[in-house]
Order: structure tokens, then C-alpha cells, then sequence
């Protein structure tokens, strides 16, 4: 049926520009902002951190993409992002990313470590950034997400033209030192002229952050196995309790 | 269909007939962010390959249910909004499953449905909800009552279709042309 490596059937839904539909009706403006003023949208008014940096389609290592991580701490172990694809107000939401200490990390069985990357390279050779905060500011993240592992599910794979959500989710990894992992420079030069960095400087203000002693040799699954991970949505037969649909 | 979560959308218009949500388990500011939806009009709906309609559910009876609702909104202005929430198609992939005590977001993305008919969902859930936001559902279900569905009828591939839907992960070989990890390293 739907799987993550198969190209999704005709649509005229395809393309680089933003998703087809009407532009807002002043009638939903105004919703939206009463909307705003009268909930508690306590739950995204945690963001506490934007990141930017690359990621890797993980059954498709040719497919990079720019992502954007609006992140929001739970716990000294524990970051939960949503992930969108630029930072203006009508970027797309790619999906969502969880980061993970090493500490948990080595914790969770084998099979579950392999959907999950490491982050020690993407902080240390520059890749991420945190936009328009000084490296001073940012060294205490920066240390925490070196140590780090991410599971990044993306739901919208608009760098293949979707201008909609097509298709089953797409399992990301993490840009590393070895290709088919090694960033491609032109995406990277793209974003440093955007945000007036150049990445490759970070990597000696770095130089001594602290990496796990050991990444697990189920992280990064492709770099032992030479393997990626697709999700193949499938016919099962639905538990029912009441008549469906 | 016995595995029901509560969820909190948290949305954002991509332009009128489009919008993505962030979905926590709770309104609370250490609530857990578990999944995200995507919700279009019927008009982009329909645009969709026939495949992909499967993997999107209808609004129609969630709306007139009651069961959808917009938190401390004035009940006219909420009621302009499902209007249009009435008519459009979902798609949610949860990756948290907080209802099996996961306390971190373990396996495979989950596919999820909405609701299509009375005696689906799970009342105790509804009691609670209904509580603790001050719902009265039933007095929800009246003020809804004049509330139409999409204009085509809900599409018959929609809603998986009728069937279960699950996800599957499949291991890939590295296309030939990306050469073996070892094959190139570089020094930082």
C-alpha cells in the first residue's frame, strides 16, 4: 500500500510551491486570533530552543534536507521538536524529532536503538546551529546535545515535491563523518549565507565538547549495515468494539 | 478500535484549506508531544491518489458528536470553525503511545483513525474529558445538529477504507550508487 520509499500516485498536488488551497478567509483570521487570545496554548509556548541543521532520508541517503527544530525540554534527559522545514510562519511541519540522553539511550533494547542517530558529529563539525544566538550562549545545549540521540520521524517529504503529506512516515538520520553521511556542501552553503555563519568556524570553538565514549553500534544504523529503514503501511484486521467505519 | 486516546491539537492554518497540528497529551505545559495531524478541505482531499485517501479520516461525526472541541472559545464562534472542520479529512500518525505506559516514544509511527459512529468510543474517556473541560456533550450534540459533512458524502476510501490500517518497517539496501561507509572518511 503506502510505503516510504515508493513515489505516491499522480496528484496535482505536486510541485515547489506552498500547498494548494484558497489563501485565509478574513473570517479564519479572525478565529484564529480569538483563538489565541482566549486559550492556553500552554503546550507550544514551551518551545524554549530553535535549531537548525540537516538531516539524512534514511532508506535514500541522496536526500538531504534543511530542518528546523522548535524544541521544548521536559526533563534533563529529555527534548521533544517539532521539526519544520524553514523558519518563517508558514513553514511546513516535516514531523518531529525526540533527543534522548546517552544515559537513556543505553537503556533501550537493540531493536528500538536503531531507529534512533547519533548527534556528537552534526554539533562538533558546525552543522547545527542554534540561529542568531551567540556560541558562548548556546555551549551548554551545544554540550548537552553532543552527548545526544535523536528519533526523527518525517511525515511530509516536500523535498520530493509533495505539496501535500503524502505517503508513510520516512525514518531521518543524522549527517556524520563518512558518506553517505557527509553533509552536501551546497545545502550547507545555502543555509550559512542565509543565517551570515560559517559553519566550518564552529568546528574549532567545539573542538572540546565532550562525546559518548562509545556510540552504539545500533545508532546510526546505516554506518554498520549499510541499510535504511521504510515504512510499508499495511491491511490488518482492526480490533472492533463497535461497527467501523 | 480499543486502543482510544485524548488528544490536544494545537494548529496553524497553511492557507484556508489546509492546516497542521501539533497533538500533546494534555493542555498542561509538561504535556507530551505524542503525534501531529494534517487536516484539508474536501476539495484538496480529492485531489489525493486514491492510495493516499486511505490513510485520512473523515471529521463529519466527531464534529456532530461533540466529541470535538475547542477549549474556552464562545460556543457561536467554535461552532464557525467545525463548520468547516465538519467537512475536511484528517491524517494522524502518533508516535508516543502514552496510553500503553510507554514513558519514551517507542517503535514505529502508528497510524490513527477517528471516530465514525455512536458506540465506538470508549465512555469512560469521554466522562473524564467531559469533566474536566466542562463539557456538556450531549447539549454539544444539539448546537451542532444543523452541521453538514462534506458536500460528496464521506468518500468510501477514506477512514482506511473500512480497514484496519498498520504500519510495518522494512529494512532497505543503500542504493549502488552511495558507496560503503568505509569506503571515504573525512577528518573534522
Amino acid at each position: 500500500m503506502a510505503s516510504t520509499d515508493k513515489s505516491p500516485g499522480p496528484t496535482p498536488a505536486k510541485g515547489n510551491e506552498p500547498p494548494p488551497g484558497k489563501p485565509m478567509s478574513m473570517g479564519q483570521h479572525m478565529i484564529d486570533k480569538g483563538a489565541m487570545m482566549l486559550q492556553s496554548l500552554k503546550p507550544v509556548k514551551q518551545f524554549s530552543q530553535h535549531l537548525c541543521s540537516f538531516a539524512i532520508y534514511s532508506h535514500d541517503m541522496s536526500r538531504q534536507i534543511e530542518t528546523h527544530h522548535y524544541c521544548t525540554r521536559l526533563n534533563q534527559d529529555f527534548l521533544q521538536c517539532a521539526v519544520y522545514d524553514s523558519d518563517d510562519s508558514n513553514a511546513r511541519l516535516l514531523g518531529v524529532e525526540y533527543i534522548i540522553s546517552d544515559r537513556i539511550f543505553e537503556d533501550l533494547p537493540d531493536e528500538e536503538k536503531k531507529l534512533w542517530h547519533s548527534h556528537a558529529y552534526e554539533v562538533k563539525s558546525g552543522l547545527l546551529i542554534s540561529p542568531r544566538v551567540p556560541e558562548m550562549v548556546a555551549m551548554p545545549e551545544l554540550e548537552n546535545l553532543a552527548k545526544s540521540y535523536g528519533k526523527f520521524w518525517c511525515t511530509w517529504q516536500a523535498d520530493r515535491g509533495d505539496r501535500l503529506p503524502l505517503g508513510a512516515p520516512a525514518l531521518m538520520m543524522s549527517p556524520q563523518a563518512v558518506s553517505p553521511g557527509l553533509a552536501r556542501p551546497d545545502l550547507v552553503h545555502h543555509r550559512d549565507a542565509k543565517y551570515h555563519v560559517d559553519s566550518d568556524s564552529y568546528k574549532t570553538s567545539r573542538l572540546e565538547i565532550p562525546e559518548p565514549e562509545m556510540i552504539s553500534p545500533f545508532a546510526d544504523y546505516w554506518k554498520q549495515h549499510a541499510k535504511g529503514f521504510a515504512i510499508d503501511i499495511v491491511d490488518t484486521d482492526m480490533k472492533l468494539t463497535a461497527p467501523f467505519p | 478500535m480499543t486502543r482510544q486516546v485524548e488528544a490536544h491539537h494545537y494548529c496553524g492554518h497553511q492557507n484556508e484549506e489546509m492546516r497542521q497540528c501539533l497533538i500533546y497529551d494534555s493542555p498542561e505545559a509538561n504535556a507530551r508531544l505524542i503525534g501531529l495531524e494534517y487536516i484539508v478541505s474536501e476539495n484538496l482531499f480529492m485531489t489525493l491518489p486514491d492510495e493516499e485517501k486511505r490513510l485520512w479520516h473523515s471529521h463529519e461525526y466527531e464534529v456532530k458528536s461533540g466529541l470535538l472541541v475547542m477549549p474556552g472559545i464562545p460556543g457561536p464562534i467554535e461552532r464557525q470553525d467545525l463548520e468547516l472542520v465538519c467537512k475536511s479529512y484528517g491524517k494522524v500518525y502518533h508516535f508516543w503511545q502514552v496510553d500503553k505506559g510507554d514513558s519514551l516514544p517507542l517503535g514505529l509511527p502508528q497510524l490513527m483513525m477517528a471516530f465514525t459512529r455512536d458506540g465506538q468510543v470508549n465512555n469512560e474517556l469521554v466522562q473524564g474529558c467531559g469533566k474536566r473541560l466542562g463539557v456538556d456533550y450531549e447539549k454539544e450534540r444539539k448546537n451542532r445538529e444543523y452541521m453538514r459533512g462534506p458536500e460528496h458524502g464521506i468518500h468510501p476510501l477514506a477512514n482506511g477504507g473500512g480497514k484496519g490500517l498498520k504500519t510495518v518497517l522494512r529494512e532497505v539496501d543503500l542504493p549502488n550508487d552511495q558507496p560503503p561507509p568505509s569506503a571515504t572518511r573525512v577528518f573534522v
